[in-house]
């Protein structure tokens, strides 16, 4: 049994990961910070996830939250409006 | 894990050097400027990617009851520290920076004793001089109108998922952030 999830990167992020959104299929039980570990193998991102929060769906979440499949996952580098 | 990316193949720097192909999603916006306008005056914060209209924001605020209106103003800076500034461009996540603006004004209303409040801020490349955030807020007296206003840009800059890039005359461009 598979989890997909739709994951978008922003600023920093999405130069590193050379895009700005990608799906991925995963196996459950995964947390959020399993989740970042597993795409940062992948991309080496140069910021911890201790510099980033974490979005669910369109809301800011914490690292704690649980999983669906069909989430939108975003990784949210430090902001810098104003 | 398994993947696919959804955006373009890779090779996302032009010939410029510039990283359009990966950020091109985030610096426009997909509502039309109207929709963005109607949801920042009815529930207090939109993205928009084209010059802010601050006359349309200060119509819509335009109340009776109010004796004060206090608006700001966020312009784009010549320089930052040492460096000077070319231009810039700002990138959003607009959805999530609505539903969290949307918070922030709510918040605001909480804390302090006012009207009415909408926040814009303006995504995309932007010139020197050009307006990238306008806030308004309304109340029946003056310091409450003063003071929501602060405390909504300040916290505007914490939280909205807004990120900019800076281009330097003699320098090549970089990534900002609000604290560090």
């Amino acid at each position: 049994m598979t989890m997909t999830l739709n994951i978008l990167y922003f600023a920093s992020l999405a130069d590193e990961a050379g895009c700005d959104q990608e799906t991925v299929t995963v196996t459950p039980p995964i947390t959020l910070p399993e989740l970042f570990a597993q795409l940062n193998e992948k991309h080496n991102f140069s910021r911890p996830q201790s510099q980033l929060r974490v979005a669910l769906n369109e809301n800011f979440a914490n690292w704690e939250v649980r999983l669906c499949d069909g989430d939108n996952v975003a990784f949210i580098p430090p902001v810098a409006g104003g | 894990m398994t993947s696919a990316a959804n955006d373009k193949a890779p090779s996302h720097l032009d010939n410029a050097g510039n990283t359009n192909n990966v950020h091109g999603r985030s610096m426009q916006i997909q509502r039309s400027a109207d929709d963005a306008y109607t949801i920042a005056i009815q529930d207090g914060f939109a993205l928009l990617d084209v010059a802010i209209d601050e006359q349309r924001l200060k119509q819509a605020l335009r109340d009776d009851s109010c004796g004060a209106l206090a608006t700001f103003e966020g312009w784009v800076r010549n320089h930052n520290n040492a460096s000077e500034v070319e231009r810039l461009t700002y990138y959003g996540y607009e959805n999530l920076a609505i539903n969290q603006g949307r918070e922030i004004i709510a918040e605001a209303k909480r804390r302090f004793e006012i009207t009415h409040a909408v926040a814009i801020h303006r995504i995309g490349a932007l010139d020197i001089g050009d307006m990238a955030v306008w806030i308004g807020v309304v109340s029946a007296h003056r310091y409450p109108a003063f003071d929501a206003c602060r405390w909504i840009l300040d916290t505007i800059k914490a939280e909205i998922p807004v990120w900019k890039q800076e281009y330097y005359e003699h320098e090549s461009s970089k990534w900002l952030s609000n604290n560090g």
